[in-house]
């Protein structure tokens, strides 16, 4: 990765095919170097895409999925060169710590192993050679065949560390190429994970080319469109909209717009696991990605009995601690320290005049932990900054976060049996998508429908050869 | 320790020493604040509590006023509420006064009103883009304007131009007129965007006026959280179009309703990113600025804006704004809220929730 191109990356075939660039710096604070086809050459580069499309579309999936299983093997040592760079660029650009750098990338990094590739290849498509042509279904008496999109647009976040790496991964298990766009936020990682996956199967890079341009740049933005056959994008509800008001009909299109995340805890999870491992499990999932991400919890509402909320709550200050001693937060933007002040003030005077209230941080700003009887409002924005909320019951829980559902994804449910499935259900049916024990939340495997969706099927149109005699 | 009462001696002496502070700035500031600060840890154990848990002494939040407002003297029921504006569906804010408070209140109004807006004018034309108290009385601005009206203003041609129905551009351009054919001066005074609205209204219509030598602008609050982007040099630059007065006899002055006094520009310089001029410090009322990362104070750069205000006697007299200050040896210029809560790529934040659902 020349200097010259440091956020970006073009396939090593643009310089032979001497593809016009444009080279600039990003706005803001870093102003990383970057590259990318002018306005006129966005059709050359979707020529060269689509031509080594074609050769990636020759590759069988299994081999396809080697590739990327090497990578994700290579990532998820914490020796691996490139890992090495990233875990320092990551943290330069967004202010976590480099260990925290390092433990969203160890959880993020390993789902991309082959056997959890096959298993969401099996789960969305059936059998995963069906990308490699037509093969028999029983169910259809027939034979069916997937064809992924030529060429997929990525509009990636940067709020977690190491997740465009799963929107890309899609797009090549589908046997696409990929245009990523990366966020001003966290614009590095993109660019170092291509150049691994191209360095695990040359054909992989050359499908690949990740760039950078302002949300305001709609000229560009419309370029890239053009010249895509289905569109993946992340980011603020007003970001997604205003993509999905520039797509053509023909094209595919999954978005990840805004969601949050909460957890629960029943009074007979509280005692089976014990008050400290509980409150682990909480500070874990609070910790992980400095609770950035859409399945970090910003809340877990407590079975209230005797103090128990309050207790719990104790206990999680404490864990949060202890996670933050081997893991510290990184250095906060002055905005988001200010904002967490005045959070940490409101909470404070909260705590001095609500006896049911109480307030836990760090000597600096590394966690915040609200005791509160009330979930909204709410102002927590991350930073591993929590509000318990005590309730009667698991029920009581389910009704302060009904007037919310329809934002809602991650919910861990720190329950048993019958009032497990009773909570899952009820969840499910307000809006949220997954749910997981505590301290899983941070873990989605890749098999899970993201946002309630199936991510890749979306992408893919079937061709199935069916009441024919020759074909059964 | 025993709560102080409203009608002991403490309070009494504390009235006397800030009142006489107010009018001629003689008086120990340290020993008004220490005493202000004792009563409140005395009279509120929420205070004293909040005290504990915050470092560096800094004030409490804005929205402290929401739930359960604080005030000292439960001998003595206020006189008189104030109520923030809030968004709809979102709790409002209170700020109640006791009868000493409001003679405080008052007399800061006054004093400052006196220095900063109507130096060098006598009785000018006051034109207010502020409802009338009548009409709003929760307002403390339209309290606060009313008071220096009545003090100060032309006693006949002074006018609200504003009613129910929006600005009353008929009477507006009434007095405008007048004043020009009599060569009164005219304080113009509202809200900063209230002014932006007028503006390019009576530019639509193809009014405009060169108003006489004295007329000034004061408008209050700032630019920040409007969907159009315009700065202090937009707004001057419109006011100079519509109305004749120069940039320099345009003043800006910070309020809100959980303060007695008011902060005004002390200098005539950019400081905050949309121009915003540094607010000055008076021996009664002054800003700073607490560091984002230790709540420490600061004599430059940006933080959090906190306020401290000796004319509030009912109440906290120190008050984190939730707005971000930048402090100059010139002062603080106000940038704008500070946002508690902000969404990040797919992650949205509860508040944000809330926001978007009070506004739907």
């Amino acid at each position: 990765m020349t200097e010259l191109h440091a956020i970006s990356w073009l396939p090593p075939w643009a310089a032979q095919r001497e593809l016009a660039l444009e080279h600039f710096r990003v706005d803001g604070p870093r102003p990383y170097p970057c590259a990318r086809p002018t306005l006129a050459a966005w059709g050359e580069l979707a020529a060269g895409l689509a031509q080594a499309q074609e050769l990636l579309l020759a590759t069988p999936i299994a081999t396809i999925i080697a590739a990327i299983d090497q990578v994700s093997r290579r990532w998820t040592d914490r020796s691996y060169a490139l890992r090495r760079s990233a875990v320092t660029a990551v943290a330069e650009a967004t202010g976590f710590s480099s260990e925290a750098v390092e433990r969203s990338f160890d959880v993020e990094l390993r789902n991309y192993r082959a056997d959890s590739l096959v298993r969401t290849l099996e789960r969305e498509l059936g059998d995963p050679a069906v990308l490699d042509g037509f093969v028999p279904d029983r169910r259809l008496a027939g034979h069916t065949h997937a064809i992924g999109p030529k060429i997929t647009l990525v509009i990636l976040t940067g709020n977690v560390p190491g997740l465009p790496a799963l929107s890309i991964v899609r797009a090549l298990l589908l046997k696409s190429a990929v245009i990523a766009k990366v966020a001003s936020g966290e614009p590095t990682f993109a660019a170092y994970f291509a150049r691994s996956l191209s360095e695990a199967l040359p054909v992989l890079g050359d499908v690949l080319t990740v760039s950078y341009w302002r949300r305001d740049e709609t000229a560009v933005l419309d370029a890239a469109l053009g010249v895509s056959d289905a569109v993946i994008a992340y980011g603020s509800d007003e970001a997604c909209a205003s993509v999905r008001a520039r797509l053509r009909s023909d094209q595919r299109y999954v978005e990840h717009g805004h969601k949050l995340s909460l957890g629960l805890i029943s009074r007979d999870y509280l005692r089976e696991l014990g008050v400290d491992e509980v409150a682990r499990r909480i500070a874990l999932d609070v910790s992980t990605f400095n609770q950035h991400a859409c399945i970090a919890p910003q809340a877990y509402l407590v079975e209230d009995h005797g103090g128990s909320a309050r207790e719990l709550a104790a206990a999680t200050a404490r864990a949060l601690a202890q996670y933050a001693g081997e893991c510290s937060l990184g250095t906060l933007a002055e905005a988001d320290a200010a904002a967490l002040q005045l959070r940490r003030a409101s909470a404070a005077w909260e705590a001095a005049t609500q006896p049911s209230a109480e307030l836990w941080h760090a000597p600096g700003l590394d966690w915040t932990l609200q005791l509160s009887a009330r979930l909204l409002p709410l102002a927590a924005a991350g930073n591993r900054d929590l509000r318990v909320v005590g309730c009667s019951d698991l029920s009581d829980a389910i009704a302060h976060i009904t007037p919310i559902g329809r934002h809602l994804q991650n919910v861990a449910v720190g329950a048993r049996g019958a009032a497990l499935f009773d909570a899952a259900r009820a969840l499910a049916r307000i809006g949220a998508c997954r749910i997981s024990e505590p301290g899983q939340m941070a873990e989605p495997s890749m098999i899970w429908r993201h946002d309630g969706e199936l991510c890749l099927a979306r992408l893919v149109r079937f061709c199935d050869i069916e009441m024919h005699r020759f074909v059964v | 320790m025993a709560r102080i009462r409203y009608r002991d001696p403490f309070v009494a002496r504390l009235f006397d020493d800030i009142a006489q502070l107010v009018t001629d700035d003689t008086g120990d500031a340290a020993s008004i604040e220490a005493r202000l600060s004792e009563l409140g840890r005395t009279n509120s154990p929420a205070v004293a509590d909040y005290v504990r848990r915050m470092p560096h002494g800094a004030g409490v939040p804005d929205s402290a006023f929401k739930v359960d407002p604080p005030y000292y003297f439960p001998d003595e029921p206020p006189v008189r509420t104030f109520r923030t504006s809030g968004t709809t569906g979102q709790t409002r804010g209170a700020a109640s006064y006791s009868a000493r408070g409001m003679q405080l209140m008052e007399a800061s109004i006054l004093r400052q009103a006196r220095s900063q807006i109507t130096g060098g004018l006598d009785a000018p034309i006051f034109l207010r883009l502020v409802p009338p108290e009548s009409r709003a009385p929760e307002m403390v601005m339209a309290y606060g304007m009313e008071r220096i009206v009545s003090a100060l203003g032309h006693p006949e041609l002074s006018a609200c131009v504003i009613d129910a129905r929006g600005i009353d551009y008929a009477l507006l351009s009434a007095r405008l007129d007048l004043a020009v054919r009599d060569a009164l001066p005219v304080v113009l005074i509202g809200g900063s965007f209230a002014f932006v609205n007028v503006c390019e209204e009576l530019e639509a219509r193809g009014l405009r006026w060169s108003l006489p030598r004295g007329s000034r602008v004061v408008d209050a609050g700032g630019f920040k959280g409007r969907a159009r982007g315009i700065d202090v040099a937009g707004l001057r630059a419109l006011l100079h179009r519509s109305l004749g007065v120069s940039p320099a006899a345009c003043l800006n002055l910070f309020g809100m309703t959980e303060l007695a006094s008011q902060l005004y520009d002390a200098a005539d310089s950019a400081l905050g990113p949309l121009g915003e001029r540094p607010k000055g410090r008076s021996t009664f009322v002054w800003p700073q600025v607490r560091d984002a990362y230790d709540l420490q104070l600061r004599t430059h750069g940006s933080g959090l804006l906190e306020v401290v205000d000796l004319c509030i006697l009912d109440r906290p007299h120190r008050i984190l704004t939730g707005d971000r200050g930048i402090a100059s040896a010139h002062g603080v210029a106000i940038a704008g809220r500070i946002e508690r809560g902000q969404s990040r790529g797919c992650s949205l934040t509860l508040d944000a929730i809330t926001s978007q659902e009070a506004h739907d």
